[in-house]
């Protein structure tokens, strides 16, 4: 490790954290009902006209529920046609073929849950139509539902006595509006400053130095990618994600795009506060998430600065750290932080290749994942999950203490303990469960490029990216087969929608109760003592649900590769 | 025809998702009928 690499990750957490504040009160306007911006008004008005869609009038958690599905169905339908119909429609100069079935269904299903697992290669699968139409409106569309998702779950703890969260109609449009659609836009123009593509022209060749041709793909990308890493969607343009130098050309670049996966889960914190009318809230939330991301960071970082034993132990000697797979143009330290950025929010844009990382550095990515992306987390999934741990972390201290739990003057009863349960282990399902059957199918162990412990992380990795929402790969694993597109959007479903529906629950049955005033008894919830445990109970929780399976993967291939062993 | 069996599967998973929402608004409501709730 070095003082440059470490005062990059010190300068991108400055930037991250006095960003939060500003937004998180800009946000906080968004989920209210006021005017934010008169221009964009008459649009919004005119959205709802369009759509039949009655602003003043909320919905109980269950329709707002149901809104989500209905919206969700027709979207994923949406995207499956245009891929499986790309070859009829225009924009497509490089003239592709209708994506496969089982593919197409795996995109559809990755796209809408805000997952953007990709078993395909953009540029040489998908038309301009479908990123532009398809994967591109996903992104939006799916971030702006997370969001509203955590917002009518801090409607619940905020409200008092109601029968209502909001109106998801109306959430879904002022987010997608006042929220993503300006930011992505200026992210999108500096991205096009720093050298992204933004053309609807074909591939070009061009000569190498050995005088061979050489095709240079691009295409929309700038429009694509910003919004991609803002959603924490993270689907790439290109098959080789941020690393490609058409995604991420400089280091400016990658500095932005990192800003740009963590600026809105980071900035939902503050807006918790403020809707809750208590800042601290949100400040003692964000600690949780720092705390919790720069543990793993300081991992991933110290790992791959060291050398890797299988190299150095035949005497080749200190390797300035473990550069295979990594974004050589930026180096160990921004690869690092971008890995950890990307795997604790929901994003799993990826400029280094997981798959190369020591093994306890992909422990961590996975982890990261596994403990419900609450590490920062996506935009609205981050904050809603880590609320989630916080009902649970209430619940543990009511037993201690012998109260009735209470989290900012509502008590935490029956029903919201055993949703926040449902919620917390329906992804364990999948992400331990498919692992299970894939690894004793042979068709499956055969897409594996790897055998033994790394071979399983390969395939643990791909289930807990895709039933945690993260969508990035280990790489490694040949995923595009029928089984694999299936089961991967069967846990991407899974793992978006049994965590969404509980969570509105929550918010249903909060909502419905009365704030009891503090007195000397209540837990102080901003302080030292509760974000000790509120971090206690994440690693707890994380850590005895999947730490089996990270001992078969990448713990056991953090010893052999000690003893000599290399898969 | 294969088309056809991605769409069943898709509708079979929502169909799937609108009764869980049904399952948690049940489990819920008598929760509240036993005594949980304001």
């Amino acid at each position: 490790m070095t003082w440059l690499g470490w005062s990059q990750i010190a300068i991108f957490a400055v930037l991250v954290t006095v960003v939060v504040k500003p937004l998180g009160g800009y946000i906080a306007r968004v989920a209210g009902t006021d005017s934010v911006s008169s221009w964009v008004a008459p649009f919004e008005r005119g959205i709802y006209r369009l759509a039949g869609v009655d602003p003043s009038q909320e919905q109980t958690w269950s329709r707002y529920a149901f809104a989500i599905l209905w919206f969700n169905l027709f979207g994923i339908v949406a995207l499956y046609g245009l891929q499986r119909m790309q070859g009829l429609l225009p924009l497509n100069p490089e003239n592709l073929e209708a994506v496969a079935p089982d593919l197409a269904l795996n995109t559809a299903v990755s796209f809408a849950t805000n997952t953007s697992w990709q078993s395909y290669g953009g540029e040489t699968t998908l038309s301009y139509l479908a990123q532009m139409a398809g994967i591109t409106v996903q992104s939006f569309l799916s971030g702006a539902t997370g969001i509203a998702v955590a917002i009518a779950l801090v409607r619940g703890f905020a409200r008092r006595s109601s029968a209502t969260i909001g109106n998801f109609w109306v959430d879904l449009t002022r987010i997608t509006l006042y929220v993503l659609l300006p930011i992505a836009t200026f992210g999108a123009l500096f991205l096009i400053w720093q050298g992204v593509p933004q053309t609807l022209g074909p591939h070009i060749g061009a000569a190498t130095l050995e005088g061979a041709e050489q095709v240079l793909a691009r295409g929309p990308v700038a429009s694509q990618e910003a919004i991609k890493l803002l959603s924490g969607d993270g689907g790439g343009f290109f098959n080789a994600n941020s690393a490609q130098p058409f995604e991420n050309p400089t280091a400016l670049a990658g500095l932005i795009e990192m800003f740009l996966i963590l600026l809105l889960g980071a900035a939902l914190t503050n807006t918790f506060g403020r809707l809750v009318g208590d800042q601290r809230q949100g400040w003692a939330l964000f600690v949780v998430m720092g705390v919790l991301f720069l543990a793993g960071l300081a991992v991933v970082y110290g790992n791959e600065a060291a050398s890797n034993p299988a190299l150095f132990s035949p005497g080749i000697g200190p390797s300035g750290g473990n550069m295979e797979g990594k974004e050589v143009r930026f180096g160990i330290a921004q690869s690092s932080l971008f890995a950890n950025a990307s795997t604790a929010s929901s994003d799993g844009a990826v400029d280094a290749m997981h798959d190369s990382f020591m093994p306890l550095s992909g422990l961590v990515l996975m982890a990261n994942m596994m403990l419900d992306e609450v590490v920062v987390g996506g935009p609205g999934s981050g904050l809603f999950g880590m609320l989630l741990f916080v009902i649970v972390a209430v619940f543990v201290a009511g037993l201690m203490i012998g109260r009735t739990p209470e989290y900012l003057g509502k008590k935490i009863e029956t029903s919201e303990v055993k949703m926040a349960m449902l919620a917390l282990l329906c992804p364990p399902v999948f992400i331990l469960g498919m692992p299970a059957i894939a690894a004793v199918l042979p068709s499956a162990v055969a897409a594996l490029n790897n055998a033994g412990p790394h071979g399983f992380s390969e395939i643990l990795y791909a289930y807990t990216s895709g039933a945690a929402t993260n969508g990035s790969a280990f790489a490694g694993l040949s995923a595009n087969t029928p089984f694999f597109n299936l089961t991967l959007a069967a846990a991407m479903f899974a793992g978006r929608f049994l965590v969404i529906v509980p969570v509105l629950c929550i918010a249903g049955t909060l909502a419905r109760k009365n704030r009891a005033l503090a007195s000397a008894g209540t837990l102080p919830t901003h302080g030292p003592l509760f974000i000790a445990l509120l971090v206690g109970t994440i690693v707890i929780v994380g850590g005895l649900t999947f730490f089996p399976a990270l001992t078969l993967g990448p713990i056991a291939e953090h010893f052999v590769l000690r003893a000599g062993i290399i898969y | 025809m294969i088309d056809l069996l991605m769409i069943v599967l898709l509708a079979a998973a929502f169909a799937a998702g609108f009764a869980y929402v049904k399952s948690c608004a049940r489990l819920v409501d008598d929760e509240i009928a036993m005594g949980d709730g304001p």
